[in-house]
């Protein structure tokens, strides 16, 4: 096949082409190399005592002799996966195994749908009552799928089949939903995310707002349609057009209505759970294992260490103050970024891939591809700011991370503070990502407000 | 020129929970922005309030659980109990005259308790109908049995070995001086005992003035005894090892011979404390490298070991003797059989072959010119003779009487005595700590533990008032295992070394830079705030 026939065969399926290389990659790298799901799955960076393939296995042997899973401490995850992974074969075998990949590519090809549903909605571009003056940059939906496909960190993490894949999946849907302004869709695949993972809890607010945005859009659009005024002329016109505020939804009532559907999905999924147990001994073992810490096991994240070292008279409190500092920015997004409700969910996304208790790279993979979904404002801060030394530091992280953690408990000629080091570093890397995404966010907003001040230079008075 | 970026910084910071005051004039923000910039302040603050503060309160509020400090202060200072002993003694004679039986008993009673020495005892005799059997009562610390001489003036007095029975051969017919011949005896049966007691008692709070003074040469053979004896424990790991330095003997038989010398001493004493047995033989078993080494003495043809190297004498580093198996402290006994090449290995100073390492076990080297591969139960003899003797010594048993029975209720007197008082000043202990750490936190769990320990020295010291010695003994044995429990709690522990300046160090380096922005943020606003409400006033006025 000449190659322009395959670059056409890309341009005119570009998701199909996508989905379809990725999933080979992922079943080729299993077959090719048959050690290394079992590899990936042992890895600190990956599997962490919350999402780990290999706890699943031992409560899925509890669950399947008929014994409570959650008996022997080891198993902390959401007991609705547990029927899902017994009708797999087990993962002992070559079978299970592949089959397993398989089940975490498909999972993966859902996610990566999802993101192009959310790039090609232009959700980050245009809201209700903000057009971003660079929606002409923005990447195309094709990029940022392939980019969150291709991710070295996207793949392993779903070579080591960490559960937490399926939290991104059901955010992935919940954002993507809120983006087409499926209200109860969206609320109940967060509630599905939180009921797996408990952080998911706090991208609510953000996913309200976007909920909430996309449908006055759709109500605004059905009343207009009668004056022949469609959303294209609408935006390229940036003009904002005086709207019936009657026709739209009360803000209160439609938070209400979300936190009542979250709340009954919620509820339904944990009723469900206890259908299928002996006891409610999973409550405690899946949400107070995040909230108390009891598994020091290193993992990328500033949790362990500083848990480690911390006087056993000030842990509670100090579990406490690590939650509460996550929770504090979930609201100060949305208020602040209330006009791009895309932006400040992927920003508290990022928020929660650097300071979760049990922090893996599945989750950090995810978030930078999300990030792309920002790509229109990169520019302003590849200029103004600090991308390429927040990229070397990930890089840096990257790459001395497994050395380190080899070197610490492996060959013994390491210890803690090499790895902790270095997760500081990979999280520092992260979090000026995150703030410099925030900067160029919140300048984009500032020159739509004042075009003049484009490409001019900030100086402090 | 225009003041581009201003209010972008201003955004941008704020969102940290930072804002900054512009010096020259901006242009003017939007209503809208500043409102959310105060939002943002107050939601940041909200949490900080709302959740944070209550957080903090009831995770690091102290919970200290209300202590008896004023009886536990009493038993430390020694007011709650005055320790004395009533001994009930059983007078059996063969006379049908049960009438003068009680005269010689109440003239016995009245001699024994006007003994200056014996103040801290409270003696009852009583006469005992001839017709009950030797068998003593639980009531009766010793039975006086009075025989019929078989010749004239024949008068002589002797201790039963297994039981607390004294046998008086006495054939006066005077009253006065059976009583007194009879209270001489029983003196001399409790005399050691006596002394013991004054010893544990004098100079602590606990001395009633009772006790009996003793001489700096009975205080330093006390001393030396309860150095060498084990503390009490109420568990304890028995050790037998056989060391060969060359490959025989390779065995012995040592399950009969413990059975034969060993398991009758335990069998009485186990009321007291339990016992655990293992054996072990070791061959090729050398020297410990920290010693010099035996001698050859030409003149006596014998190796000689100095007195400073036999404290060195166990190898540690090889001899696998563990210092504890299961609960209780572990007392090693070793038997050592040296080569053909250094035989015979002996003492220099004494010219003996065993020693006993206070708190630890007992020594002995066997010497003997025709080993075979095995020790029979035979040759095993005269070493677990030895052996026995060394473990009573290690128990803490008194050297007399030599009724191997009165010496175990003996020493149940002087180990509950003992017991009460260190479960008393460990409770001292632990009421002057909390006293003087007034941030330590005291779980429930410590009261609890107080109180029973307060209950059972109640009850401990009642039982040895009332001469139910082996109550007294498992009561004080509870309230001292309470006690230790109480001051060594492991959240209390870790406290002591944990003052109140150590705070700031925990506080400072996480919360401060969380706290420096969020103060900063929200003093501006307040001030602007201020401001805002004090220029129309200006303005109307």
């Amino acid at each position: 096949m000449p190659a322009s026939t395959r670059a056409s065969v890309y341009h005119e399926h570009p998701k199909a082409v996508l989905l379809g290389a990725a999933a080979t990659l992922r079943i080729l790298l299993a077959l090719v190399f048959p050690q290394l799901p079992a590899l990936l799955t042992g890895r600190v960076e990956i599997s962490t005592p919350v999402n780990s393939f290999k706890r699943l296995q031992e409560g899925l042997y509890l669950y399947e002799k008929g014994l409570d899973p959650y008996n022997g401490g080891v198993f902390h995850q959401a007991p609705l996966l547990l029927p899902l992974f017994s009708l797999l074969p087990s993962s002992a075998t070559w079978l299970g195994s592949l089959t397993s990949i398989i089940l975490y590519t498909a999972l993966d090809l859902i996610t990566a749908n999802c993101i192009f549903r959310i790039a090609q909605s232009g959700a980050a571009l245009i809201s209700r009552t903000f057009t971003s003056p660079r929606q002409d940059r923005a990447w195309s939906a094709a990029s940022i799928t392939a980019i969150y496909l291709f991710n070295p960190f996207t793949v392993l993490a779903c070579l080591g089949r960490p559960t937490t894949v399926f939290t991104t999946a059901f955010t992935a849907l919940s954002l993507s939903h809120a983006c087409q302004g499926n209200t109860i869709t969206a609320t109940f695949a967060i509630a599905i995310a939180s009921y797996i993972s408990l952080h998911p809890l706090l991208l609510l607010p953000a996913i309200g707002i976007l909920c909430y945005d996309q449908v006055c859009q759709r109500e605004s659009l059905a009343t207009e349609s009668s004056n022949v005024s469609t959303r294209s002329s609408k935006v390229i016109a940036g003009v904002k057009v005086a709207v019936d505020q009657r026709t739209q939804p009360k803000p209160v009532i439609f938070a209400a209505q979300i936190s009542a559907t979250f709340a009954l999905a919620l509820a339904v999924l944990l009723l469900l759970s206890r259908a299928l147990l002996p006891s409610w001994q999973f409550i405690p073992s899946v949400y107070a294992t995040p909230l108390t810490l009891p598994d020091l096991t290193p993992n990328p994240g500033v949790w362990w260490y500083f848990f480690i070292e911390m006087f056993d008279a000030f842990r509670s409190f100090f579990l406490g103050v690590f939650w509460l500092h996550m929770l504090a920015y979930s609201v100060p997004f949305c208020l602040r970024l209330g006009r791009q409700p895309l932006a400040a969910a992927v920003l508290m996304m990022g928020v929660i891939a650097v300071f979760e208790p049990y922090a893996n790279i599945g989750d950090v993979g995810f978030w930078l591809s999300c990030l792309c979904l920002l790509g229109h404002v990169f520019e302003l801060s590849s200029i103004h700011r600090y991308t390429f030394p927040a990229l070397a530091a990930i890089l840096y992280g990257t790459l001395l991370g497994p050395a380190f953690h080899h070197l610490w408990i492996y060959a013994g000629s390491g210890n803690a503070n090499f790895f902790y080091a270095i997760t500081l570093v990979w999280s520092l890397g992260l979090l000026i990502l995150l703030t410099d995404t925030l900067y160029s966010v919140l300048r984009d907003e500032w020159e739509n407000d004042r075009p003049e001040g484009k490409g001019k230079e900030i100086r402090q008075i | 020129m225009m003041m581009r970026g201003d209010k972008t910084q201003a955004d941008v910071s704020s969102s940290d929970g930072q804002s900054s005051i512009t010096a020259m004039a901006p242009p003017p923000e939007q209503p809208a922005t500043s409102n959310t910039r105060r939002l943002i302040i107050l939601s940041f603050w909200l949490v900080v309030a709302c959740l944070g503060l209550p957080h903090w309160i009831w995770t690091t509020s102290i919970h200290r659980s209300d202590l008896p400090l004023e009886s536990m202060n009493d038993w430390a200072e020694g007011k709650s109990c005055q320790p004395h002993y009533p001994l009930n003694i059983r007078l059996h004679s063969q006379s049908h005259d049960s009438a003068r039986d009680a005269i010689v008993a109440a003239r016995t009673e009245t001699i024994l308790n006007s003994l200056t020495d014996f103040q801290l005892y409270r003696f009852h005799v009583a006469a005992g109908n001839n017709t009950v059997s030797d068998v003593p009562t639980q009531d009766d610390v010793l039975v006086v049995e009075l025989k019929q001489p078989s010749k004239a003036d024949h008068v002589e007095a002797k201790l039963q070995s297994w039981v607390p029975v004294l046998d008086i051969v006495h054939a006066d017919d005077d009253v006065e001086r059976l009583a007194e011949f009879i209270s001489e005896q029983v003196r001399s049966v409790f005399a050691d005992e006596a002394k013991s007691l004054s010893y544990i008692l004098g100079n602590t709070p606990f001395a009633t003035g009772k006790e009996a003074i003793i001489s700096p040469e009975d205080r330093k053979i006390l001393e030396a005894r309860t150095t060498r004896a084990f503390k009490y424990a109420s568990a304890l790991h028995l050790t037998f090892s056989l060391f060969t330095s060359s490959a025989t003997p390779s065995a012995w038989d040592i399950e009969e011979a413990l059975e034969q010398y060993i398991t009758p001493l335990l069998g009485p004493f186990s009321a007291i404390t339990k016992f655990t047995v293992d054996t072990q033989v070791q061959l090729q078993a050398s020297f410990s490298p920290s010693i010099e080494g035996p001698t050859f003495d030409a003149a006596t043809g014998q190796w000689k070991l100095d007195n400073s190297d036999l404290g060195g004498f166990i190898n540690a580093a090889e001899w696998p003797l563990s210092p504890s198996i299961g609960s209780g402290p572990t007392i090693n006994f070793v038997l050592y059989v040296p080569s053909a090449q250094q035989s015979p290995l002996v003492i220099a100073e004494t010219g003996g072959s065993s020693w006993l390492i206070p708190q630890w076990g007992g020594v002995q080297i066997l010497n003997s010119q025709h080993l075979s591969g095995r020790l029979s139960a035979e040759d095993l003899r005269p070493i677990m003779l030895t052996f026995a003797d060394q473990l009573t010594s290690l128990l803490g048993f008194p050297q007399s009487p030599p009724s191997l029975s009165l010496r175990i209720s003996s020493l149940t007197r002087e180990r509950a005595t003992s017991l009460i008082m260190s479960a008393s000043s460990t409770l001292g202990a632990l009421s002057r700590l909390t006293l003087k750490l007034k941030s330590i936190a005291i779980p429930d769990t410590v009261a609890k533990s107080v109180d029973e320990t307060i209950n059972r020295l109640n009850q401990a010291c009642q039982d040895l008032n009332q001469g139910r010695f082996s109550r007294a003994l498992q009561n004080a044995r509870i309230a001292e295992d309470e006690a230790e429990q109480a001051f060594f709690e492991p959240s209390m522990v870790g406290q002591v070394y944990f003052p109140d300046e150590h705070r700031v160090a925990v506080y400072v380096p996480l919360l401060g830079p969380m706290a420096v922005p969020l103060v900063m943020a929200g003093a501006k606003e307040l001030i602007a705030w201020v401001k805002y409400l004090k220029s129309p006033k200006t303005k109307t006025a």
